[in-house]
């Protein structure tokens, strides 16, 4: 936005715009250069890995260690890349759907109690995953949902922060006299909220997407707890048993720094092609 | 904080007056319809297992023999929470995560602050590359991050660590102090562009006439910056310190991931290291579920703790 | 489908409900009665390379039993889920467990008592030392396919530059180690073993150390006995006059691809990885047997896997029938090793021709490291793992931060050790002398 704000600085001489531009491109460097070096390092064999300097190139080995990632223990990586997708992509949408509906209503409706139960959600943000994954993993144990898709799905659906967000963005996007006009011309809730609501708010809806998304894209903690099969693992949890057995094969190090890389395309790609939504939603959460 | 809202949420949705009654309880029915989904799945997944795990830390599970005779679940009573509070490792997981945040979080949220005030300053170029660039590492797994960092991390493969070390400093993941800078800088890395964005946001936000006003009194720029700025979006600030307070307690990924790499990073170097450790490697699960409650509860007080303090701070 | 893979959509709901069930303790799902005729149809679970073609070799070799693999996360990650699984009884029929876990394992109801069925079986078909692994408080509760005798991989080629002589006790390795770094102050003989504290146990029960017994009614565990002090001692010399590194995994990796780390101290598995993840230096590597303590040669173990059958497992008969085709027949060897690259060196003597007779000795310049290996096997000393294992390991690499530093002696972990061990077992209502 530039030139549309009149701050202070903007009749700064030249030397304090020059510490500023500094100032941003040295921490620019800083967040960009750690994976430079992951792009570096996947063209690497292993042996080079350890014995040249992390950011200069040495003998090309992309393509070997491609192949040797998507063939290694019978090619599991494909699946658990497939895998990662339908968790995160159902999990994102159910998440997504949940918290709005909820977000919503206690947004604009009127109910008994209602900022009680909102305290329930808040607190419901400070209980520590480390609490209740043990007894969730003995309950879905005791119900068979352990060891499978369900037992990483359906406990990753219902999040407190995104109800917390989901309101915010109710009450910044959605105007209340937009509802009422809807009511009176007879439309009813649910119409509403779908056909009204949610388009209004799509920079919110892309942000929690995306936070979901991620969210689960990069989980761990769960699936280390609810899976034993590794054919239903999600990528983060593939690389990190990877990762453990390159203490003992080291060759396996190469392996793990492609599968990473792998890993965090298409997270990047959606944030990139998203990013005039997210952006404004993450905004809106930080003004109210 | 709802100074800027531009449709309040204290005003009661408007309905038609002579249909109060009835337009009321149809609403409740509506708003019971639309929050179902989620109390419902956030009654199974996350209040049963914690009255379940509540129930669970009054038990212990015990053998007899050799221990190969099979085990028993015992009501012992409050003795796994006595057992936690004399318990030196878990009682030193608290203190390490303490240190951790210590250094972590008043850095990255200085940092962040600083970037933003740079960015909302009208001399910069290239803003959306700059935010992007910022935020890139926040949407980089932990695990992976933690796996990068290991290497940046080794001396003879990172210029960062050569760097270091021809200032005379001894870049050694052995020492306590190096395993904690390690996980802080970690964290920097992955989270402060997350905070850069908000802020940024933020103070996009703040009223012209605020600043002009400010401007006219004949502040400086860097007055302006931090004693003005800074004020006006301690709302969001507050908002950002109490979220990264819950989550940087609830370290535990990238602490793992370290622990078999960095000799100082023990198995129960966080709480939450320590209590997968009692449930999922010792098997103690009421152990496990005592101490987690524990954890719980201190998360719970300094949160409300932080909000507060920053309450105190905007007022 | 797999075994475990129950796909109920809305199982969710029934979670409720049995929230009450599983407080009370009673768990379901019990696994389905066998059927009387036609084939049996068990499950098994591994991490081990090479697992799903052995499976395959198996089912198409016989009609009998029909088993159904499932690949797990490596040992360390396996273990917790094992004892899990066992809680909720949904544990396959054959398990993998490496001898350190054998007694854990088993005193988590993870294992069944295999006394009767493959008591016998074990004890004709193994050498005694690697009997005592899995044998003990008189009864058998698992079948060891591989071991990893520990011995010195080194750098032929460095050590003849040097003019240093590869050596053969640990008086000469302190020697070599000196004349090393006196000839080259970037280069060490190797690295400490502080990096593996299951490599720090191995050479203490090298030097005759016995951690852990079981005797009738009780546990004895001596991790501070007087062989273990006696080593820490004579090691410490290597730490104090800094002959060996003392970095991380990474850092070392880093100095041994630039030939500044001269040889490594490994279970006999390591060579597969070594020859791996350092091609280039083909025909550099040589493997000796582990220095000798003053004793006499001996070494000890680093991992090495064996497979037990479940607590729950109906089936035991046809488990036992694939265990024993798994580790002692040369078919069995040999599927494993055509999954893929494998230095698999097993216990039992005929499947270990097998192994032999696969292996490609190019990068150790030809030479036959298997009868190395083999050689060492014959004189490990007997060895039992204690039920609290994990504490024991985690409470060593707990107090080895201090030792790296050089802020306490190697001798004062073991105390803490011992100290971590005893509490963990009464804890658990265990009984220790």
């Amino acid at each position: 936005m530039p030139g549309t704000r009149d701050g202070a600085l903007g009749r700064s001489p030249l030397l304090s715009r020059l510490a500023v531009h500094i100032v941003l491109i040295v921490f620019a460097l800083y967040t960009l250069l750690p994976l430079t070096w992951l792009l570096i390092a996947t063209t690497k064999n292993t042996a080079d890995l350890f014995g040249t300097p992390g950011f200069s190139f040495a003998r090309f080995s992309l393509g070997d260690n491609l192949v040797r990632l998507f063939t290694v223990d019978d090619g599991i990586y494909a699946r658990w890349l497939g895998n990662t997708f339908v968790y995160a992509i159902v999990g994102a949408a159910a998440s997504v759907i949940v918290s709005f509906l909820a977000g919503y209503a206690f947004d604009k409706f009127e109910f008994p109690g209602k900022e009680r139960w909102f305290a329930s959600v808040l607190i419901g943000v400070l209980v520590p995953a480390a609490v209740t994954t043990m007894p969730l993993y003995l309950l879905a144990s005791a119900t068979g949902i352990v060891n499978t898709f369900w037992g990483v799905f359906l406990p990753s659906i219902a999040s407190p922060f995104g109800v917390y967000l989901a309101r915010i963005f109710s009450n910044s996007y959605v105007p209340n006299e937009v509802i009422e006009a809807a009511r009176i011309d007879g439309a009813r809730e649910l119409k509403i909220f779908t056909s009204i609501v949610l388009p209004l708010m799509r920079p919110g809806v892309v942000t929690l997407f995306l936070m979901a998304f991620s969210g689960i894209w990069n989980g761990f903690f769960l699936p280390l707890v609810m899976l034993t099969d590794t054919a239903l693992y999600p990528v983060a949890l593939g690389l990190y048993t990877w990762n453990g057995q390159a203490v003992a094969d080291p060759s396996m190090a190469a392996v793990v720094i492609t599968g990473s890389l792998i890993a965090m395309l298409p997270v990047i790609g959606l944030f990139l092609g998203l990013q005039r939504f997210w952006q404004a939603g993450i905004g809106t959460g930080a003004v109210k | 904080m709802s100074a800027t809202s531009q449709h309040g949420r204290l005003a009661p949705p408007p309905t038609a007056p002579g249909n109060r009654g009835r337009g009321r309880k149809r609403i409740v029915g509506v708003a019971a319809a639309f929050l179902a989904p989620f109390f419902v799945l956030f009654l199974i997944f996350t209040i049963v297992p914690l009255i379940y795990a509540f129930g669970l830390s009054f038990f212990s599970e015990k053998s007899s023999g050799l221990g190969f005779e099979g085990k028993e679940r015992n009501f012992v009573g409050l003795d796994n929470f006595v057992r936690a509070f004399q318990d030196d490792k878990f009682l030193a997981s608290f203190g390490n995560v303490f240190v951790y945040c210590l250094v972590y979080i008043p850095t990255m949220i200085l940092i962040a602050l600083i970037l933003a005030l740079l960015l909302d300053s009208l001399v910069v170029r290239a803003r959306g590359f700059f935010r992007l660039a910022f935020y890139v590492p926040n949407i980089v797994p932990g695990l992976i991050a933690a796996i990068i960092w290991l290497y940046l991390y080794t001396p003879g493969i990172s210029p960062l660590v050569q760097a270091f070390e021809s200032t005379g400093g001894k870049w050694d993941l052995t020492s306590q102090l190096s395993a904690v800078f390690s996980l802080a800088n970690l964290a920097i890395w992955l989270h402060t562009g997350y905070n850069v964005v908000l802020f940024y946001a933020a103070l996009q936000a703040v009223p012209r006439e605020v600043l002009e006003a400010a401007t006219i009194d004949g502040a400086g720029a860097v007055r302006t910056a931090f004693a003005i700025k800074a004020r006006l979006i301690s709302g969001a600030i507050g908002v950002a310190v109490l979220f990264t307070i819950v989550g940087a307690m609830q370290l535990f990924a990238e602490p793992l991931l370290l622990t078999s790499r960095a000799t100082a990073i023990s198995s129960t170097y966080t709480p939450n290291m320590f209590i997968y450790q009692a449930a999922f490697e010792r098997n103690d699960i009421g152990y496990s579920a005592a101490t987690a409650f524990i954890f719980a509860t201190v998360i719970g007080v300094l949160s409300w703790a932080a909000t507060r303090f920053t309450r105190k701070a905007q007022a | 489908m797999k075994y475990t893979r129950y796909t109920r959509p809305f199982a969710a709901a029934a979670v409720v409900v049995a929230a009450a069930l599983a407080f009370s303790g009673c768990a379901s799902a019990a696994p389905a009665a066998p059927t009387p005729t036609g084939p049996v149809d068990i499950t098994f679970s591994s991490w081990l390379r090479g697992s799903q073609q052995v499976v395959d070799a198996f089912n198409a070799s016989q009609k009998d039993v029909i088993v159904h693999f499932e690949s797990v996360a490596s040992g360390v990650d396996n273990y917790p889920q094992l004892a899990k699984q066992a809680e909720a009884h949904t544990l396959p029929d054959v398990v993998t467990t490496e001898y350190s876990r054998v007694a854990d394992l088993a005193s988590q109801g993870v294992l069944a008592d295999l006394s009767k069925i493959a008591g016998d079986f074990v004890k004709k078909s193994y050498p005694e030392s690697i009997q005592s692994l899995v044998t003990f408080g008189g009864k058998t509760w698992s079948v060891p396919l591989d071991a990893g005798t520990v011995q010195l991989y080194y750098r032929d080629d460095l050590f003849k530059q040097y003019g240093v002589k590869v050596p053969t006790t640990w008086d000469e390795y302190y020697t070599a180690a000196k004349a090393i770094k006196a000839a080259d102050p970037n280069a060490r003989i190797g690295s400490t073993v502080l990096s593996d504290m299951g490599l720090l146990a191995a050479l203490a029960w090298q030097n005759g150390a016995q951690w852990a017994k079981a005797g009738d009614k009780a546990w004895d565990i001596h991790i501070d006995d007087d062989a273990t002090l006696a080593w820490a001692k004579s090691y410490q010399k290597l730490l104090d006059e800094d002959l060996v590194w003392k970095d991380e995994a990474q850092a070392l990796q880093q100095k041994q691809a630039s030939g500044q780390l001269l040889s490594v101290i490994s279970g006999s598995w390591y060579g597969a990885g070594l020859s791996q993840t350092f091609a280039d230096q083909a025909g550099k590597w040589r493997v000796a047997k582990l220095p000798a303590p003053a004793s006499g040669p001996s070494t000890g173990m680093l991992g090495g896997s064996s497979f037990g059958i479940s607590k729950d497992s109906k089936k035991a008969d046809a488990a036992l029938k694939f265990i024993k085709w798994m580790t002692t027949t040369p078919e069995g060897i040999k599927a494993r090793i055509n999954g893929g690259i494998s230095t698999v060196f097993p216990v039992n003597e005929t499947a270990r021709a097998a192994a032999v007779a696969a292996f490609d000795p190019k990068f150790f310049g030809g030479q036959d490291i298997y009868k190395v290996a083999a050689e060492g096997l014959a004189n490990i000393p007997k060895w039992t793992w204690s039920p609290a294992t994990a504490t024991t390991m985690s409470a060593l690499n707990d107090a080895s931060a201090a030792v790296k530093a050089g802020t306490a002696p190697l001798a004062s972990m073991f105390a803490l050790a011992q100290k971590a061990t005893v509490d963990a077992l009464k804890n658990r209502n265990i009984a220790v002398n």
